[in-house]
């Protein structure tokens, strides 16, 4: 009997995943952190993936829920940041033709905790070895970036109208093998918006996203190439120097090609829209 | 004399009857005596061997099982269709080739676009240039049923047809295409097989921008367009004959633009088909396009293996049932370290349903007095790699479809508790359910009917596709599934036997019946 690989239908959604945070990382100003303090997140990535597989279309419709928290463990007198981040509860829900709705929590990686040291502007100076993650953690793309509701911000000052564009290039570890992830953000002060209660700037944001990468999936190579879109807004309380909320949406066409026993092209496309808001 | 001569008739009579039934009864048990456990030991051990190197396809291996099959069909007196029981399938690799092009003609002026960034041609593309006018067509769907047809008010013939990807009301709960997952008709290959049973020399696709915010042209990911990924990762398909195709390309944004004079004006169709769902479709005015797609195509042949039992009844004889099993399985490991097993021996999956087909067409063959309709048994390739043995039969059937009354599927029989087996088909075929569930109080298994999901994942969706009612017998999954402990020691040949000889009653009573079966809800998409 010929089934399609569970691990094959969920690729596409950790690379999403891998962009999603990835796209996150862009902010304005410089982060205002308290040390001590426990900074709580919900997170919300909602859409349809739609595959081909050996001829045949099959659409996915997820939709992952993460609250998540991180402690401001210390800052440095350059301003440096230590976070621990780590889930509260979450669940993937997913329903797809011919399979019954599936709804996996998340529950077993609560209180798992991954250290990262940010500049000022968000930037990441290091990944500390997520030693208490275990490995189906990582594998669900909930790395400690996932955890971390923090875009990149520019060093200079920047007026309303103004933007500016950050680069990454990112290399993720996942299942056996590397995938990089190129980005290219442009963020636009577009203006002053209240949200829940914070003054915010809203930071206006579009972007490129590109990966391509080999891992390994029940012995067969896996070949993942990819480019996307993404565009939204940020909103930033800068008296506070912490990200309120994202709001956005994300579109993905990426092919994933195995070798070995079974010799696969399937085109990928990811059509989501993320919402992460500040709980307190 | 008169009460006498009643008195005889009615012995006489009933000793006939008698006579009859006991004639009949002997045969019957004679047939189901044929299906032993160790016969189908036999089977397994021999088609899950080291030799047979996991039955991949293509692979010689697979060809040395199909000839062991096509052996035993002989040796049951079973006639060949075709040559020596083998039906030839071209399983091959389509690859692009360099020469390639879309071009718009409108208004005099022409417009050239680029590959992979403008157009990018889907895998069952032709190896062809065309020309022609261009034809709006929607969605491209004709589904009777939902009595939605967006050829309705044009005429495609010898034109070329731009058309929307996916389906009206895609998004929308209530949408009668299986609400807002996608039912067949959003299916690709069905709008190429529609457009060209419409007389479309080329097709068209677009997204459809009302519901999906990138328009780029995905068409197929050809690795000969890709820096990165291999050439090969290609899969292995079905190469159909080349007349029967037609260049297939997906369009951007660009072209669109070229077309409609905006995304809005293609949005604005498509809001107006999705609220009505009735045809918008028309010809562009002063519009042509030119298009070229070459592939490079390597082939190689696998076979079903088929053999035919005619029935007696001198109507009913022309009409089938099929007893499908698919015999290939999925190879062996290229990188395996030395010593360690490396071979996908696929005892279960699906040497077991395979040898009880054999196990069946050895005992259908040795009755003395045949059911009334013909039986068709079929061991199928290419199971693994799509399904495409079966929809290659679908597609070149040996007896007309219309004469096929029902297919009944085996495809792993051999694992798990031994009172228990998965019946699977009740949400679109409840006769064929139902007639199993009668005979059943023969082998007295616990059937389970949870497990509807998969419908799609064996043979029988070629059959349901074609609209044949099936039933599809299957003993589970377990730890082995797809591994290369899927061994011949770890079956159990006494419910293997057991689920062989449930589908030989449930046979029997289709073959002996004179009924049509109807399918209800036939809303299985197909994967």
């Amino acid at each position: 009997m010929r089934k399609p690989s569970g691990k094959l239908i969920l690729l596409p959604l950790i690379a999403l995943l891998m962009s999603f945070n990835l796209q996150a990382q862009s902010y304005k100003l410089k982060y205002n952190l308290e040390k001590g303090k426990t900074y709580r997140y919900s997170s919300e990535l909602s859409g349809d993936f739609t595959q081909q597989i050996m001829g045949q279309e099959l659409k996915i419709e997820n939709s992952t829920k993460i609250t998540s928290r991180f402690l401001v463990d210390s800052i440095d007198k350059d301003g440096n940041m230590v976070l621990v981040a780590s889930i509260d509860s979450g669940e993937v829900i997913s329903k797809m033709p011919t399979k019954d709705t599936s709804v996996v929590s998340l529950d077993k990686f609560v209180n798992k905790k991954v250290r990262t040291c940010l500049n000022p502007y968000g930037k990441i100076l290091s990944k500390s070895p997520s030693d208490t993650t275990s490995e189906g953690f990582e594998s669900l793309g909930i790395t400690q970036n996932n955890l971390l509701q923090f875009v990149r911000l520019p060093e200079k000052e920047v007026k309303a109208g103004e933007s500016w564009t950050i680069t990454t290039d990112d290399t993720l570890e996942m299942m056996g093998g590397k995938v990089l992830n190129s980005v290219n953000m442009t963020y636009k002060l577009a203006g002053k918006a209240v949200f829940q209660g914070h003054n915010c700037l809203k930071l206006d944001f579009t972007g490129d996203v590109k990966n391509s990468g080999k891992a390994q999936v029940m012995g067969m190579e896996v070949y993942i190439e990819g480019n996307g879109k993404t565009s939204g807004s940020t909103y930033f309380d800068n008296e506070k120097g912490i990200v309120v909320a994202v709001d956005g949406l994300i579109n993905n066409d990426m092919t994933m090609a195995t070798k070995g026993e079974q010799n696969m092209i399937i085109p990928i496309n990811q059509s989501m829209k993320m919402k992460q808001i500040l709980i307190n | 004399m008169q009460y006498l001569s009643r008195k005889i008739f009615f012995f006489l009579s009933l000793l006939l009857i008698f006579s009859g039934c006991s004639s009949s009864s002997k045969d019957f048990f004679n047939a189901v005596d044929q299906i032993k456990p160790e016969e189908i030991k036999k089977h397994v051990v021999f088609l899950s061997s080291d030799s047979l190197k996991g039955r991949a396809t293509p692979s010689p291996e697979l060809d040395s099982a199909a000839n062991y099959i096509a052996r035993e069909f002989s040796s049951y007196g079973l006639t060949s269709l075709n040559k020596n029981f083998l039906q030839k399938i071209s399983f091959g690799k389509v690859d692009l080739a360099l020469d390639n092009h879309f071009r718009i003609k409108r208004n005099g002026k022409g417009k050239d676009f680029k590959i992979k960034s403008d157009f990018m041609p889907f895998e069952m593309t032709a190896n062809k240039e065309v020309e022609a006018p261009v034809v709006f067509a929607g969605y491209g769907i004709t589904a009777p049923e939902y009595k939605y047809d967006d050829y309705s008010n044009i005429d495609v013939k010898g034109k070329i047809v731009f058309i929307l990807r996916h389906e009206p009301q895609e998004n929308e709960d209530s949408s009668i295409f299986n609400g807002s997952l996608p039912s067949v008709y959003s299916q690709i290959e069905e709008k190429v097989n529609n457009a060209r049973r419409h007389g479309a020399i080329a097709l068209i696709v677009a997204t459809d921008p009302l519901n999906h915010t990138s328009l780029k042209p995905q068409g197929f990911p050809w690795p000969s367009l890709s820096s990165f990924i291999p050439k090969e990762t290609l899969p292995i398909t079905l190469i159909g004959p080349e007349d029967k195709k037609i260049p297939v390309i997906q369009v951007g944004e660009d072209a669109v633009l070229e077309l409609f004079g905006s995304v809005d004006s293609l949005i604005n169709l498509q809001k107006q088909i999705d609220s009505s769902l009735s045809a918008k479709s028309f010809e562009l005015t002063d519009c042509k396009a030119s298009i070229k797609t070459s592939t490079e195509i390597m082939q190689w042949p696998s076979y079903n293996v088929a053999g035919f039992l005619e029935g007696s009844d001198p109507v009913l004889k022309n009409e089938v049932i099929i007893v499908g099993a698919h015999y290939d399985h999925i190879g062996f490991k290229k990188n395996h370290r030395p010593g360690s097993d490396y071979i996908f021996n696929g005892a279960d999956d699906n040497a077991s349903g395979t040898s009880g087909m054999l196990s069946l067409a050895k005992a259908f063959s040795s009755m003395s007095q045949k059911p009334k309709r013909s039986i068709l048994f079929i061991g199928f390739a290419g199971e693994e790699i799509g399904l495409l043995g079966s929809k290659y039969y679908t597609e070149n059937p040996l007896i007309p479809l219309e004469k096929t009354c029902a297919m009944l599927n085996m495809d792993m029989i051999g694992r798990n508790s031994p009172d228990t087996l998965y019946v699977i088909g009740n949400s679109c075929c409840p006769d064929l359910i139902e007639i199993n569930k009668l005979e059943n109080e023969k082998t007295g298994f616990i059937l389970n009917y949870s497990q509807e999901k998969y419908l799609p994942y064996s043979d029988q969706a070629s059959f349901l596709k074609m609209n044949i009612p099936i039933i599809f017998l299957h003993t589970g999954e377990h730890i082995d599934y797809h591994k290369v402990s899927d061994e011949a020691p770890l079956l159990d040949y006494n419910k293997a036997a057991k689920v062989t000889k449930l589908a030989f009653y449930t046979i029997l009573h289709l073959a002996n019946d004179n009924k049509h079966y109807k399918i209800v809800n036939n809303k299985v998409t197909f994967f």
